[in-house]
């Protein structure tokens, strides 16, 4: 089971920029549309390991990066790519 | 009881081209094709998975390689050149959608992806909204069975490309990356090729012609 921080922001603005911000950084992210079980809105999340939640959220803050949320989402990333699909 | 084909020693297409006549003939039977090189064995791996016919597994013996197909049903005219005015489906067979499903004039969904962002207003958001589709498409249930990359759409397969890893997991669940050579030679990044398959124009324009629906970007 994997733990990864979740960072939602305010903006698409403030997404792309912690992006930008965090890429620099050499910090191992990913940007993701946010997943379903934290928003039901269409936006971008910056995606990370757990433990480096904290090193991001001091870039981000120093960068005038304004964060809304940050969320703990464990999963089971091996099980996810064995999930069940079909070809369309 | 499987028809078997029996491709050994013959050089590209010869197997490919034996294996679409078995289907033709034995439309409905799983077939063993075996075939003597590696190339020939994907040749006739891709043919068949294109046509809709599942490979159950391959065995390998003594640089032999035995293709065995499930069974499958009605695969035979489908394999047939298109002709106009062949159309097997009408318009009544939609009726019959709770039955397998249907494909008018192809079989499935290709993605074409022309580019290296989504859209036009923003390169910086229509990159990244480019990046979370493909990284949204690998979670879903209902998956295209082929992607296609074209112009700046190849720098998404590339190696440092934060689609990389998204389409190698797509790759692994079976989806096809066709990946056009000559937009790869043209950015200068044959070399950096990290995904997919070198593919051409032949194979990319049929793939796009035999699909049922083909998805733009």
């Amino acid at each position: 089971m994997a733990v990864y921080a979740i960072i939602t922001f305010h903006t698409t603005h403030f997404a792309l920029k912690a992006k930008k911000v965090l890429e620099k950084t050499d910090q191992e992210i990913e940007m993701i549309p946010v997943p379903r079980e934290f928003s039901s809105n269409c936006g971008f999340c910056c995606k990370l390991p757990w433990s480096e939640r904290e090193k991001a959220e001091r870039v981000l803050l120093d960068s005038q990066v304004e964060i809304d949320q940050i969320y703990r989402w464990e999963r089971d990333d091996e099980a996810e790519k064995k999930k069940k699909f079909r070809f369309i | 009881m499987a028809i078997t084909v029996d491709a050994r020693g013959l050089d590209c297409p010869k197997p490919v081209i034996k294996t679409k006549e078995a289907l033709e003939q034995a439309a409905g039977q799983p077939l063993l094709v075996m075939v003597s090189s590696a190339a020939s064995k994907e040749n006739v791996i891709r043919f068949l998975t294109r046509n809709g016919v599942a490979v159950e597994r391959v065995e390998e013996r003594g640089g032999e390689f035995h293709i065995y197909t499930a069974g499958c049903e009605g695969l035979g005219q489908d394999v047939q050149p298109l002709s106009p005015g062949a159309e097997p489906q009408s318009a009544d067979c939609s009726c019959n959608s709770s039955q397998a499903p249907s494909w008018p004039s192809g079989r499935g969904t290709v993605l074409f992806i022309t580019r290296d962002r989504i859209g036009s207003g923003s390169d910086e958001l229509g990159m990244s909204l480019l990046a979370a589709f493909i990284a949204t498409i690998r979670e879903l249930s209902a998956q295209p069975r082929t992607i296609c990359f074209m112009n700046s759409g190849v720098k998404l397969t590339v190696k440092g490309a934060p689609t990389l890893s998204y389409l190698k997991e797509l790759e692994e669940k079976g989806v096809e990356l066709l990946v056009c050579g000559t937009c790869l030679n043209y950015f200068h990044l044959t070399q950096e090729l990290g995904v997919g398959k070198v593919s051409n124009m032949y194979d990319i324009s049929e793939t796009l012609l035999k699909s049922a629906k083909v998805i733009t970007i």
